[in-house]
């Protein structure tokens, strides 16, 4: 089945990608949508411009395309990017990483009846400690932490967590009480290997951005 | 009814009271309909009109079936395997030759094949339901009927749809069968109008009966009320004013959680038909943690014989709970006494019966299955057993207030050939009326 993955560059739309490939899927194609509003109600991301680098890295077309960010206007938005897409490419499946954010999945499984395809979200209500667990421990995702918005996670801003700190960055996700996967927004992830990749990128270096109460890296180059 | 029954060394009791003890080696005793009591103990002087000996037997509520179309078995096995509108255009161009000795027909075949698989209780949402019930009677099985509504907007349409409505309601009340109810069925938000659904709840308020209606059981549906009046489905009822505790939804798979808490709130239940949704690939999987924490009450159901293609609440009770360990990655997901719950004490409530349980004062609504058969085998967990390993094949004796309507697998009062032949002969009828557009019955 043809797949057209939904990719913020995050560990959850990547796995999500891992999982329909591992289910037989052939994913023909990646799209990231970049909100021009920072308070998109669907997509958040600091990082989106990477996506193409990790697409290359995992031999997967890929495709950006700027929306609006203003709520359900958006929506309409990629649909209409989507759908000319999917005749071209003839996809059959949307694949998506969203595992509580009703808003996010119903939106996404919205499009996909529209333009008549099945959608794939294979982590969506999975427990979340577990799926985390498995991404990192399991298929042995390495991922930097590019934003923090939960008091105690900021030292991991800018850090890489793999198997190797693993058991350290759990321990300060339940002592900060944040959901394990970061679906409340707590930290935001950008993936720098994953085995669809053939290399692991490497970050030149980053600067710290503080907004808020938050904290966001703002990535100077990679290799 | 007067008789008095004795269950005598029931090996294993599942009573699904409050604590869900299984009790070891007693005696059921039965009178007017009811479960007088469970004892350790029978003097030997007393006297029973029926002595049903259950060493090696399994005895438990008989399993109540929250949703089905009963007549479909007319069509089962009809266009099967095909896309799900596909599949529903070609269904709906034979029910529109169907007459009422056709419902009758197919009724009472499902009857046979639900109490032949256990089930004392279905809850029926079709057509022709004056005949639905002359099946129903026969068959001395429990139903909640519903005449299932439709106006598709059409004013005149929904002023006949009402009509047979109360009809149906009426004739049901004037025939005070007790093991016969009605319930108001509107079919669907997305085939009725806002008035109809309204309307046919001021209906259930004045009969003080159930309100039940098809709910979220495909995405296109839902995304056709959001788009419409942006809001989901159950959210657009409360709007009109139909949710409160005589609302019980069918399917109910794409619920968003603020649904499900509006649900709860307002005292709705809900029906879960896994293997339909399954057959008819709906996508959507029933959020049962959701419900469960959220304190909504929820069934199980087969939904018609056409998208399932059983009407077996045994086979129901354990692809209900595979479908949750599957879809959540995790085993611990719906366990087998939930799954048994569902079907039987959690329905008898949300369809406000006395059944469900086996407790004194209950109707005496029981299943007795063979413990010994090799499908059963060993004892580790006797619920484990009913809802993952046994099967029809298992069922002995099933009983209905207190009356043996089974025993030993056989329908004590219907020639089992006869009906079949019946049903055949209606089947070929009907299925030469849809392929040549012939009105005679």
């Amino acid at each position: 089945m043809r797949a057209l993955a939904l990719l913020s560059g995050g560990k959850d739309s990547w796995y999500a990608a891992y999982l329909a490939s591992l289910m037989g899927m052939e994913l023909k194609l990646a799209v990231t949508f970049i909100p021009e509003s920072k308070d998109s109600y669907m997509l958040h991301y600091p990082t989106l411009d990477l996506v193409p680098i990790q697409c290359k890295l995992a031999r997967i077309s890929q495709l950006s395309f700027g929306v609006s960010g203003v709520k359900e206007k958006e929506v309409e938005e990629m649909t209409s990017h989507l759908r000319k897409l999917v005749d071209e490419y003839d996809i059959k499946a949307l694949v998506c990483g969203a595992v509580q954010s009703e808003y996010q999945k119903m939106r996404v499984e919205f499009i996909a009846e529209e333009l008549g395809l099945i959608s794939y979200a294979p982590l969506w209500k999975k427990d979340e400690r577990n799926l985390l667990e498995e991404i990192v421990r399991d298929a042995g995702f390495r991922f930097l932490v590019v934003r923090v918005a939960a008091e105690g996670l900021e030292n991991w801003i800018g850090k890489i967590v793999d198997n190797r700190n693993f058991d350290s960055f759990l321990n300060d996700l339940e002592k900060a009480r944040a959901n394990p996967i970061g679906e409340g927004g707590e930290y935001e992830t950008l993936v720098i290997y994953m085995p669809l990749f053939s290399n692991e990128i490497r970050i030149k270096g980053f600067d710290v951005l503080k907004y808020g109460n938050s904290k966001e890296i703002k990535i100077k180059g990679v290799n | 009814m007067n008789e008095s029954v004795l269950l005598e060394n029931c090996s294993w009791i599942v009573t699904q009271n409050g604590n869900r003890d299984v009790l070891r080696d007693k005696y059921i005793i039965i009178e007017d309909g009811k479960i007088k009591a469970i004892t350790g103990h029978v003097e030997s002087s007393r006297r029973f009109d029926r002595v049903i000996d259950c060493k090696g037997r399994v005895v438990l509520p008989a399993l109540i079936n929250g949703h089905t179309h009963a007549a479909m078995t007319l069509m089962r096995g009809y266009n099967d395997d095909a896309e799900l509108h596909e599949w529903l255009d070609s269904v709906w161009r034979v029910e529109a030759k169907l007459t009422g000795r056709d419902v009758e027909a197919g009724t009472l075949l499902a009857c046979l094949e639900m109490l032949k698989t256990g089930t004392c209780c279905f809850v029926d949402m079709y057509f022709f339901m004056e005949d639905a019930a002359k099946a129903v009677e026969k068959a001395g099985i429990k139903a909640l009927l519903g005449y299932g509504m439709l106006d598709f907007g059409n004013e005149e349409k929904r002023k006949e749809e009402l009509k047979e409505c109360k009809r149906l309601l009426e004739l049901l009340k004037k025939k005070s069968n007790r093991r016969l109810r009605g319930v108001v069925a509107p079919h669907a938000i997305y085939t009725c109008s806002a008035e109809l659904l309204q309307e046919a709840m001021e209906i259930a308020k004045s009969y003080g009966v159930l309100y039940t209606i098809h709910l979220s059981e495909t995405r296109k549906e839902v995304h056709e009320c959001f788009r419409t009046h942006r809001k989901y489905p159950v959210e657009y009822l409360d709007d009109l004013g139909v949710l409160n505790d005589r609302f019980v939804g069918f399917h109910a798979a794409w619920l968003t959680r603020n649904e499900i808490s509006l649900l709860a709130r307002k005292g709705g239940g809900v029906v879960h038909c896994p293997v339909s949704n399954m057959k008819l690939a709906t996508g959507g999987a029933f959020p049962f943690r959701e419900y469960l924490k959220a304190g909504v009450l929820t069934a199980l159901g087969t939904d018609g014989a056409c998208s399932n293609n059983s009407l077996n609440m045994l086979e129901e009770m354990k692809f209900a709970a595979l479908l949750q360990k599957w879809f959540r990655w995790n085993a611990r997901e719906m366990s087998a006494q939930q799954a048994l719950d569902m079907a039987t004490v959690n329905a008898s409530k949300l369809f406000r019966l006395n059944n469900g349980s086996v407790e004194p004062g209950k109707d005496a609504d029981l299943l007795v299955l063979n413990a010994s058969s090799c499908f059963m085998l060993p004892y580790h967990n006797v619920v484990s057993n009913i809802v993952y390993a046994s099967s029809y094949f298992t069922v002995e004796h099933v009983l209905i207030d207190g009356e043996v309507v089974i025993e030993q697998g056989r329908h004590t009062a219907l020639d089992e050939e006869e009906v079949i032949s019946t049903f055949l002969k209606r089947v070929e009828s009907l299925m030469e009326r849809a392929e040549t557009g012939d009105e005679k019955q």
